[in-house]
C-alpha cells in the first residue's frame, strides 16, 4: 500500500518488522524482498510521486569546495527526492565492479571490501532482471558485435555496459508496492531522527516529519537507511543527541572517503584505430541528450596484472567518435600511414583493405577513497531543523600521478596490440569534463570500526539494528556506475534480514 | 614528457624484466657499415605507403634526438635488429620490433603521439634517405 504521510495520525508511533529511510533502487528492492518473506515494512519516502521543488530543496547544501565547486548546487542537483530516488533521472549503465575492485591493493590507499566479487555474484545475477537486463553470465562472443581480440599478454581488455531501459524504479514496481499487503510505502515522511536507547546501541524508532508539519514515529525490529550517499551519513551525523559526534561515529568515519566518478574526455587525446567504424561499433559511443543509444556498450580497462606491474588503480577507457578528422600536419599523416603499414604487416587487416577511424579517449578514473575527502554538517539548517550539508572534494597527488601514468601505459599497451597509436594530451593536466552524479563510500564498510562505519553484513559498527544500503557502503568506488551493484547489495541485505528476522 | 630515446628510464614500471630484449638497439651490429644507399635502407623504407609524409615527420623526430645525429649508426641501429637477416618481409619484422617496442616501454612522443622507438627511427630514415 501506498499512502501520504497525512494519512499517519499526528504523534503516532507505527511499529513494523522494518523500517527503510528511501524509496530509490536500494529502498524498493529491500521492501519487495521482505514482502515475499512475509515482513512487514515501512518504506519512507521523503518525496511524492512526482518532482517537487520545496522536496527537492532538503537536499540544498553548501556551495562544494574544491573539485566540485564550479558547480554551485552539486549537493542539490545530483540526486532527485522523490519516489523512485535516483532511477528517476539515471542514464541506465550497468555493469558489474571487477573482481580487481573487490582486492585490496598496496599501491591504492584504503582499498579493499571485506568479500570479494564472488559472494556478488549470485546477487547480481538476481539484480539484473530489476533492472530489465540480462544477466552477464553470457560470453562476449554471443554478442552480434565483436570486440577487438586482443592477446592476452598485450594487458588490455573489453568490459562491457548494458543498457537499461533504463529501468525506473517508482515507475515499475509501484503498482507491485500498491497492492502489497506487507508493505506500506508513507509519501512525504521524512526521518528527521534516529532515537535510541541509553548507549546508542539500539535504534528504537525514527521520528518523521512532514514539511506540512505531520509528525510521528515508527518503531520496528530493523532500520534501514537507503537515502543516497549523502543523506545517509547527514541521518547519522544529524542523529546525536546520545553520541555527540552522530550514530556509528565512534571513530570519526561517517561521512569520510567521499567518492565521485569522474570522466574526461577533453585534453585526454585521442586514438588512431586500423579497424572501421563498422568493426569499432561495440565501443564507439554516441550520445543523444547525453544517453547512450546501444544496448551494449563496450570501454577498455587495463588487466588486473597490468595495474598491478605499474601499481594503477582501475581507470576506464571509452572511445567516442571524434567528430574532426585526423589532424592535417605531417606527423600525424605518417603516423596513421604507418599504423596501417604495421598493421597489416602483422596481419591484422587486409592487404588492401578499407578501414581507420580517429576516435576521442574519454578516461574515467578510478580514484582513491581518501579521508579528507568528506561531507559533514554545515550550520545551517533546512525546513526540518536538520543541518545542511557541506562537502570537500579533491584530488590527490596519487590521483593526478595515477591518471597521467595510466593514460599512458594504456596508450603503449594500444600500440602494443597494433590496433592503434594514441596522441596525448595531457601535459596540462587531466580536467574532468562529466561527473556521474555519483555519492559513494561516505558510510563505507569495514571489518574494522576504526576504518569503517558498516561491517560485511551492512550493519552500522556498534548499533545492533541499524544497517545501511546503498553506495555510500562501496569501500572503493571501481568504475562501474553503482546502480547495479547497489541493488545486487540491497538483495544481499534483504537475504540477511530474513535470516536475521527469522532467527 | 619530451621523451628523447634515452628517457626509457623514465617509463617507470612499464619495462619488464627481459634485460636482453632491447640491446639489439644498442648493440648495433655495424660489421657492415650501411650507408643511406645500402639497398636494404630502400628496403626498409620500401614498404612505406607514404614515404613523404613520413620524411617531414621524420624532421620532428630528428629534432628530439640526442645530438649530433650519426645518419650511419642510426641506420645500423635500424638494421642489426637480431631478426634482420632472413627470409621474412621486411613489413613483419618491423612490425615485430613496433610491439617489443612498446612491450618493453620504448617509446617517444612526437607531437603528443606515443611511438615505438623503430617506428619513430624509421621516420627519421625517410628524412634522411630524402
Amino acid at each position: 500500500m501506498i499512502q501520504d504521510s497525512e494519512s499517519v495520525p499526528m504523534g503516532a508511533t507505527l511499529e513494523r518488522d522494518v523500517c527503510i529511510v528511501g524509496a530509490g533502487p536500494a529502498g524498493i528492492t529491500l521492501a519487495r524482498e521482505l514482502d515475499q518473506a512475509g515482513r512487514s515494512v515501512c518504506l519512507l519516502e521523503s518525496g511524492g510521486f512526482d518532482y517537487e521543488v520545496s522536496s527537492q530543496e532538503l537536499y540544498l547544501g553548501k556551495r562544494p569546495s574544491g573539485l566540485l565547486s564550479h558547480i554551485p548546487n552539486y549537493l542539490s542537483d545530483s540526486r532527485v527526492r522523490m519516489f523512485g530516488g535516483s532511477t528517476n533521472h539515471w542514464t541506465g549503465y550497468c555493469r558489474p565492479l571487477d573482481a580487481v575492485d573487490f582486492q585490496e591493493r598496496s599501491w591504492v590507499p584504503n582499498s579493499g571490501w571485506p568479500f570479494g566479487l564472488d559472494e556478488l555474484r549470485p546477487f547480481y545475477r538476481r539484480a539484473a532482471p530489476l533492472l530489465q537486463i540480462q544477466s552477464f553470465d553470457f560470453p562476449l562472443t554471443d554478442l552480434s558485435r565483436q570486440p577487438l581480440a586482443f592477446d592476452r599478454a598485450i594487458g588490455i581488455e573489453t568490459s562491457l555496459y548494458q543498457k537499461s531501459p533504463p529501468t525506473n524504479f517508482g515507475r515499475v514496481y509501484r503498482q507491485s508496492l500498491e497492492n502489497s499487503r506487507g508493505v506500506e510505502v508513507l509519501l512525504h515522511a521524512n526521518a528527521v531522527d534516529l532515537e535510541t536507547d541509553a548507549n546508542a546501541s539500539l535504534v528504537k524508532t525514527v521520528e518523521v516529519a512532514s514539511l506540512s508539519g505531520r509528525r510521528f514515529r515508527v518503531r520496528a525490529k530493523r532500520f534501514v537507511l537507503a537515502a543516497g550517499g549523502l543523506e545517509n551519513p547527514r541521518l547519522l551525523l544529524s542523529a546525536n543527541s546520545v553520541r555527540p559526534k552522530g550514530l556509528g561515529n565512534d571513530h570519526d568515519v561517517v561521512g569520510r572517503y567521499f567518492m565521485e566518478h569522474l570522466y574526461g574526455k577533453d585534453g585526454v587525446g585521442f586514438a588512431f584505430f586500423i579497424e572501421s567504424p563498422s568493426e569499432l561499433d561495440l565501443y564507439l559511443q554516441e550520445k543523444a541528450d547525453g544517453v547512450l543509444a546501444a544496448q551494449h556498450v563496450a570501454v577498455f580497462s587495463l588487466s588486473p596484472e597490468l595495474q598491478q606491474k605499474n601499481r594503477l588503480p582501475n581507470h576506464q577507457f571509452r572511445i567516442f567518435r571524434r567528430e574532426a578528422p585526423m589532424p592535417d600536419d605531417a606527423i600525424s599523416r605518417a603516423v596513421g600511414a604507418t599504423t596501417v603499414d604495421v598493421g597489416r604487416a602483422a596481419g591484422l587487416r587486409p592487404r588492401h583493405g578499407a578501414g581507420s577511424q580517429v576516435a576521442l579517449i574519454e578516461l574515467g578514473a578510478d580514484l582513491a577513497p581518501a579521508r579528507e575527502n568528506r561531507v559533514s554538517l554545515d550550520d545551517t539548517v533546512d525546513a526540518l531543523g536538520l543541518r545542511r550539508l557541506r562537502l570537500r572534494y579533491e584530488l590527490t597527488s596519487l590521483d593526478r600521478e595515477s591518471i597521467e601514468r595510466g593514460a599512458l601505459v594504456f596508450a603503449i599497451a594500444l600500440g602494443q596490440s597494433l590496433h592503434a597509436r594514441v596522441n596525448l594530451q595531457l601535459q596540462g593536466g587531466f580536467r574532468f569534463s562529466e561527473h556521474g552524479r555519483h555519492h559513494i563510500g561516505t558510510t563505507r564498510m569495514h571489518r574494522d570500526p576504526k576504518l569503517g562505519v558498516v561491517d560485511a553484513d551492512g550493519r552500522v559498527h556498534g548499533v545492533q539494528n541499524l544497517y545501511i544500503a546503498g553506495s555510500s557502503v562501496f569501500p572503493t568506488a571501481g568504475r562501474a556506475n553503482p546502480t547495479f551493484t547497489l541493488v545486487a547489495l540491497a538483495l544481499r541485505l534483504a537475504d540477511h534480514l530474513k535470516r536475521e528476522l527469522a532467527a | 614528457m619530451t621523451a628523447g630515446i634515452s628517457r626509457r628510464a623514465a617509463l617507470v614500471g612499464l619495462a619488464t624484466a627481459g634485460a636482453g630484449a632491447g640491446l639489439w638497439f644498442l648493440a648495433g651490429r655495424e660489421a657492415s657499415n650501411p650507408r643511406l644507399d645500402d639497398p636494404r635502407v630502400a628496403a626498409v623504407l620500401g614498404w612505406l605507403s607514404d614515404p613523404s609524409s613520413a620524411a617531414r615527420a621524420g624532421r620532428r623526430v630528428l629534432e628530439q634526438l640526442p645530438k649530433p645525429i650519426d645518419p650511419q649508426a642510426l641506420i645500423s641501429q635500424l638494421l642489426s635488429a637480431p631478426r634482420w637477416d632472413g627470409d621474412r618481409p621486411v613489413a613483419e619484422l618491423f612490425a615485430e620490433q613496433i610491439r617489443e617496442d612498446f612491450r618493453e616501454g620504448r617509446v617517444m612522443r612526437i607531437d603528443g603521439w606515443v611511438l615505438a622507438e623503430s617506428e619513430a627511427k624509421l621516420l627519421a630514415l625517410a628524412q634522411l634517405a630524402r
